[in-house]
């Protein structure tokens, strides 16, 4: 597979005292949608700066589509920021319009690609109102049409869905998909789990500026866990079962609910638990391995602390 | 560069407060202010109009036969002085020290016996004025008028008769060598500069000032957040972008000097003297100078909000020393005013006459420095 983005050993510090980017190194392939994951702190929007070319890295290497980045490779490369980057002032059509000229597009190609953004983000209706009348929804999704307007080959959103209503979350998460399917590579950071399970087919958990884990989602989550969970709903409290949960990895207990860590496909631990608490299983639930189990075991950390 | 120029002047038209505040208001300051202090310039409007003065009472006692004591003579009673001098001869010296003190006159001139000799064997001789101290103002005429005469040979020594220790010596030989011909030098009259026109020198400066806030409160709005990180990563190179952004905010501002001008002139009568390509000079680069600075305060301060409030509280003290709102005399103080460096010429110009564009080339200069400085600021920091 052709590669999109490569860093190799790349160091960055805003002082010297502490390394906010540590040797890292990441490779991201041609029509990817790659999910950066990490928490507070670990670098992420440093390393989203080291890629665009806003802040210089110390050391290291970088590469777009095989070369140094330049004003050719610039052109290919789209950036939807997490903060809104939009000109009040200007209607949405003159903020796409805007940019699209930037990026050195002229005449009817220019209508069209302003045009075709803005259906995209669904604001073709709203094209000629300003975007302070627009609900924080709108306003994102105009974001979004700013920076894909030249059609770049590579889109990096920064937590495009931050402070979003549901409706316009899931018209954003389905755009990126859309646009990974007509052949755009996508860095998708967030986080949310979730939306890195729903759309990214790659991902790189990041922490202290170092790059933990990378691989595609399957083999992160089969490769980095084999812990499931299973919740339970019991009749009483759970401080009523303490010699039953003795014998298992208890997770966290509330209420009489009570969460146990298993290991995946181990069918005994089922038959035990039903055995155990018979008839005082209100409910059952088995969580396969995922993302999140992944994220914690490697970080320690929740995603959101 | 054009369409960041272009989509930059957009959006500015588009903004009421250019024309509101930075159009209207100064024409308003200088009707305003023209009217309610044009007191202030009265002094130097008064110099125009005739003024009567009562005759300096005088007696003179000429011992000298030769021919300057007679043409001094004749000088102070000829036609032109005979408004100003109420001359009476008189032969005796005592004589005339007694009329001075018991207060007929208000002054007494001697003219000693050697004054055409001395003059003719090329040595020092006094034309000496007496007078009271309560008419020491009137000597002070008589000795400088007396200066002024003929070729202006003559030294004087005025000293106040009936107090010898405070007596008041002014020798005036350092004016007249005897033997030469020096004409003694006059001050070209200068053309007082009206209330209005005044204003309207200072507003019109003051509204180029604002282009620097403008330009500066642009820039760090735009390319302080993610906004200007669209920018800087677009392929447009950052001259382009610097450029555009100066091009935009001289424009605007060299229209507002222009409607401020032309308004000033069409219904004030504001004078900006005969030459207006001076005025246009002085306004081109003004814009561009303020506009440079706040191009570069705009972009090392991007991350400094506090420079906003700095700088507008700074453009109100700059015009204030400068003399802009009220006309007064900071002396080296006003030296400190940015808007000095722009006034002053067109004062100059418009009352002298004097053409003196040398500062303004040198502010060319800095704001040249400044773009670059700005370009360099600004600049994607390039990844090895």
């Amino acid at each position: 597979m052709r590669t999109v983005f490569a860093g190799d050993s790349i160091n960055f510090s805003y002082d010297t005292k502490k390394p906010v980017l540590n040797g890292l190194s990441l490779s991201i392939g041609d029509k990817q949608i790659y999910g950066l994951l990490g928490p507070n702190g670990a670098g992420k929007s440093t390393l989203t700066k080291v890629m665009l070319g806003l802040d210089k890295p110390q050391s290291g290497k970088l590469q777009w589509f095989n070369e140094i980045p330049n004003r050719s490779t610039n052109k290919r490369v789209g950036y939807v920021p997490q903060d809104l980057a939009l000109i009040y002032d200007l209607s949405a059509y003159e903020n796409v319009l805007f940019f699209g000229k930037l990026y050195g597009l002229k005449g009817e190609r220019l209508k069209k690609q302003v045009r075709y953004a803005l259906e995209f983000v669904g604001l073709w209706d709203e094209r000629k109102q300003k975007p302070k009348k627009f609900s924080g929804g709108m306003k994102r999704r105009l974001n979004i049409a700013c920076g894909i307007v030249h059609n770049p080959d590579v889109i990096i959103f920064d937590e495009p869905t931050v402070g979003v209503d549901p409706q316009s979350r899931n018209r954003i998460l389905e755009g990126i998909i859309e646009l990974n399917q007509i052949g755009t590579t996508i860095i998708y950071i967030s986080h949310y789990m979730e939306e890195i399970e729903k759309v990214c087919s790659h991902v790189g958990i990041m922490d202290k500026g170092e790059l933990l884990v990378e691989g595609t989602l399957n083999e992160v989550i089969s490769q980095h866990t084999d812990q499931a969970v299973i919740k339970l709903e019991l009749q009483k409290r759970a401080s009523a079962y303490t010699t039953q949960l003795e014998k298992y990895q208890v997770i966290s207990t509330e209420g009489n609910l009570v969460e146990l860590g298993v290991l995946k496909n181990d069918v005994g631990v089922i038959s035990s638990i039903k055995e155990d608490f018979g008839d005082d299983i209100k409910s059952f639930q088995y969580i396969a391995p995922n993302l999140e189990q992944v994220f914690f075991k490697l970080t320690k950390k929740n995603l959101r602390d | 560069m054009w369409n960041i120029f272009l989509t930059s002047m957009k959006r500015k038209m588009k903004n009421p407060i250019i024309f509101v505040n930075y159009i209207l208001l100064p024409l308003l300051l200088i009707v305003i202010l023209g009217n309610a202090l044009s007191s202030v310039f009265q002094s130097g409007e008064k110099d125009a109009v005739p003024v009567s003065m009562t005759k300096v009472r005088t007696v003179v006692v000429n011992e000298d036969t030769g021919k300057i004591g007679k043409d001094i003579v004749a000088f102070l009673t000829n036609e032109e002085n005979a408004g100003m001098f109420e001359v009476t001869l008189q032969t005796d010296s005592s004589t005339a020290k007694k009329l001075l003190e018991n207060g007929e006159y208000d002054q007494y001139i001697y003219l000693p016996k050697d004054l055409t000799s001395g003059f003719t064997d090329k040595k020092e001789s006094y034309v000496t004025i007496y007078g009271e101290d309560s008419n020491i103002e009137k000597v002070g005429i008589t000795g400088l008028t007396l200066s002024a005469f003929g070729d202006g040979y003559l030294a004087m020594d005025v000293s106040s008769a009936n107090n010898k220790a405070v007596s008041y010596t002014h020798v005036y030989n350092n004016l007249l060598k005897v033997g030469k011909t020096n004409s003694v030098e006059t001050t070209e009259s200068s053309n007082p500069v009206s209330a209005l026109s005044y204003y309207g020198v200072t507003m019109l400066i003051l509204i180029l000032l604002y282009g620097l806030a403008n330009t500066m409160n642009f820039i760090q709005e735009e390319y302080s957040e993610a906004l200007g990180d669209r920018y800087l990563i677009s392929p447009v190179s950052k001259t382009s972008l610097i450029m555009g952004q100066l091009l935009t905010g001289c424009t605007i501002s060299i229209i507002q000097g222009l409607v401020i001008v032309l308004c000033a002139k069409l219904f004030f009568d504001v004078s900006y003297g005969e030459n207006i390509l001076i005025v246009l000079f002085v306004i081109v680069a003004g814009a561009i100078f303020f506009n440079a600075l706040g191009l570069i305060l705009g972009v090392i301060g991007r991350r400094f909000k506090q420079l906003d409030g700095i700088v507008t509280l700074l453009i109100p003290i700059m015009t204030f020393i400068g003399g802009g709102f009220i006309k007064l005399d900071f002396g080296a103080l006003s030296n400190l005013s940015i808007n000095e460096v722009f006034q002053r010429p067109l004062f100059n110009y418009m009352q002298q006459g004097v053409i003196d564009l040398m500062p303004l080339y040198s502010t060319l200069v800095l704001a040249l420095g400044f773009v670059l400085i700005s370009i360099f600021a600004l600049t994607r920091k390039e990844i090895r």
